[in-house]
């Protein structure tokens, strides 16, 4: 248990034990806690004074399965409000692994330098100079890290869109395979690690120094509950493995909720050919991976690799919110293309979502046609570039909005929303609007409550109470380094109940009888919440966009009804 | 018991992986279920074969069915697994 704290000013480093005030925390609890102490809140995102912090779950690196997540936060040069960015792949693992809790990144370095951090597998960390690698994108920028470096080693890193400070830039991770195809998409988390004057961390593999498990025999106890439960749900142990979230395509289209050309519509014309059913079958037949293990201690698999027609690699993991960020919401209906646009946001360092929506609401604005897939490649090239227009796009929908003076812009905070209309399923509306994270999908995504019929996604009872413990469920499952799959399929009393003996069993104490979640879960988010609101944050970022309310979405030709004094009750803790 | 000539025809499409159990599904063209007059949601899962765990959802004219809501004779619906968000 111990941060590595890192002065890009002063390019030292200081390796502390966890102090007290920050105890029996990780993840995102952590990132959040952290930033609301530690950063001014009006300070300038691309500063000095903000912090970048990465944060594997508190769980992470221990024997316990699907806890390979690290949360990355900060203030966010997007939201310009508190930001916990959370990736797969490799290195939550790795940093588990060496009981680091958490690495730090403070100050800024001197204009034009750049560095990666290493840390070895006896735990060293070392500012190593590399403006060799500066402008690189993230694949070729990886092969060379790993040949540097050697292959067991797990990647962080920036790309062009990053180094151009853009506020769509994702922090990228490497899977299992070493591909840069994880990240740590959302608020610009890219822009601020290059701010710092920081390229990558390259953070070795084989670290045996986790932290000690205090009552290791309760913690194998309270594991073999979790893995039972992820076991018997049919979610994890079934759909994932066999479409991965792209399965989510079909359902949420026929429920006329799937947020097509810019949100005009609920319905997408040519879904079949998007859907996570018709991405298997592609996948299956080009010799691809439909059934990929992408994060370590993964026993769900919801991973792919997606290939092109001669079986060579375009990109891993084809997931439910790129495909409707970069197909549904552009119009553009061919799987090739969405994941070339797919590799493109990881090549380039960026999110899917922030640019697949930009694209959309540049089409929608007029600046080319919905469908337009040569358009729309061409679009996200020039991010990588760098021209004038690619920097615009590359700050997101609320950017592209403003340049062209075109008001639907579907983003909370300034971040797109994720692939659920808030007029086609109210409660997702609630999240996107009062999450302290801006629109965002694994906050307090509500679409399993309809889907099994717990909840009418039409009508408005009950959607606020349920995005308000989903959140604060969601919040503690992001303090543990859990991913989300497994997450989902533990949201019921047994799952939190072996989750409060984990931690217990790890940190050898007696926790209260509701810490998890509602303890946890409220501590994070009302930090979050205070954080946002000495940033500046007020009531009126609590709200959805005016043509949410204003325009009814077709089929259901519904609008968004959910009043604001609703909204405001959502996290009033 | 069967005097009843004319069954219904419910024509079926599968999501998720409740197809890869049908041999020959043809996903463009889905399934046509006959099934008695009247028969509800449960009856065509209990007809396809899908159990209870699997977690399937009917969804029909973009909304989802209860286990007792009656099907209607020539009404496309949709089979699917229910899923809690992914990212």
């Amino acid at each position: 248990m111990k941060f590595v704290r890192v002065n890009m000013t002063h390019k030292t480093i200081r390796v502390e034990d966890v102090p007290p005030e920050y105890a029996g925390l990780g993840g995102r609890g952590l990132t959040s806690i952290m930033i609301n102490r530690e950063v001014p809140p009006d300070c300038d995102p691309l500063g000095p004074e903000n912090k970048l912090i990465f944060a594997p779950g508190f769980l992470t690196g221990t024997t316990l399965v699907n806890t390979s997540r690290i949360s990355v936060g900060a203030k966010s040069p997007l939201t310009g409000g508190i930001k916990e960015s959370n990736a797969g792949g490799t290195i939550g693992a790795s940093l588990g692994h060496l009981g680091i809790t958490a690495i730090i990144v403070e100050g800024q370095a001197a204009e034009g330098d750049l560095s990666l951090l290493r840390i070895d597998a006896q735990g060293e960390a070392s500012l190593i100079p590399a403006p060799e690698f500066r402008g690189m994108r993230t694949y070729t920028l990886v092969e060379k890290l790993l040949a540097a470096y050697g292959e067991k080693n797990s990647i962080m890193c920036i790309g062009p869109a990053g180094e151009y400070q853009l506020a769509s830039a994702s922090i990228q991770s490497t899977d299992v395979d070493g591909h840069p195809c994880r990240a740590a998409a959302r608020g610009g988390m890219g822009a601020v690690m290059a701010a710092k004057g920081l390229k990558a961390l390259v953070v070795d593999q084989r670290g045996k120094s986790a932290d000690a498990i205090a009552d290791p025999a309760a913690f194998k106890e309270a594991t073999k509950v979790v893995v039972e439960a992820v076991k018997a749900d049919h979610m994890s142990a079934e759909v994932m493995p066999a479409l991965g979230t792209a399965a989510l395509v079909a359902p949420v289209n026929a429920m006329g909720a799937f947020p097509s050309y810019n949100a005009t519509r609920g319905q997408l014309e040519g879904w079949e050919k998007i859907s996570g059913e018709a991405m298997a079958e592609i996948i299956k037949e080009r010799g691809g991976n439909p059934t990929h293990r992408g994060c370590d201690q993964c026993m769900i698999h919801c991973s792919n690799i997606y290939v092109d027609k001669d079986g060579k690699f375009i990109t891993g993991s084809l997931e439910y919110e790129t495909i409707w960020a970069t197909g549904g919401m552009t119009g553009i209906t061919d799987l090739d293309v969405i994941a070339q646009l797919d590799h493109l946001c990881d090549d380039i360092g960026l999110d899917t979502m922030n640019t697949g929506v930009a694209v959309a609401v540049a089409m929608d604005a007029g600046y080319r046609k919905f469908g337009d897939a040569e358009a729309a490649i061409a679009m996200v090239e020039e991010i990588g570039k760098g021209t004038e227009f690619g920097r615009i796009l590359g700050n997101g929908p609320a950017a592209v909005g403003e340049h062209f003076n075109h008001p639907r812009v579907p983003a909370v905070k300034r971040q797109s929303i994720a692939a659920y209309d808030p007029r086609g399923m109210l409660g997702n509306g609630v999240t996107f609007a009062t999450s302290p994270m801006g629109a965002d999908h694994t906050a307090g995504n509500v679409v399993g409550a309809y889907l099994e019929r717990k909840l009418d996604p039409l009508n408005p009872e009950g959607q606020v109470e349920t995005s308000r413990f989903l959140q604060i469920a969601m919040a503690a499952y992001d303090c543990m380094g859990q991913c989300f799959m497994a997450s989902v399929a533990l949201l019921h009393p047994e799952g939190f109940g072996a989750f409060k003996k984990l931690i217990e069993a790890k940190a050898g104490v007696q926790l209260e009888e509701d810490y998890f979640p509602f303890g946890m879960g409220i501590r994070i988010l009302k930090a979050e919440k205070e954080f946002n609101r000495k940033a500046g944050l007020t009531k009126k970022d609590d709200r959805l966009p005016r043509f949410f309310y204003e325009e009814p979405l077709p089929p259901h030709n519904k609008v968004f009804v959910i009043s604001d004094q609703e909204l405001d009750s959502v996290l009033d803790f | 018991m069967f005097w009843i000539s004319s069954e219904m025809k419910v024509k079926v499409r599968l999501f998720g992986a409740l197809r890869v159990h049908v041999s020959d599904y043809d996903p463009s063209e889905g399934l046509l279920v006959e099934i008695p007059p009247g028969a509800a949601v449960k009856d065509l899962l209990a007809h396809l074969g899908i159990s209870e765990t699997r977690g399937a959802v009917v969804i029909a004219q973009g909304r989802t069915m209860e286990a007792n809501d009656r099907l209607r004779d020539g009404e496309p619906v949709d089979v699917f697994q229910t899923i809690r968000g992914g990212r």
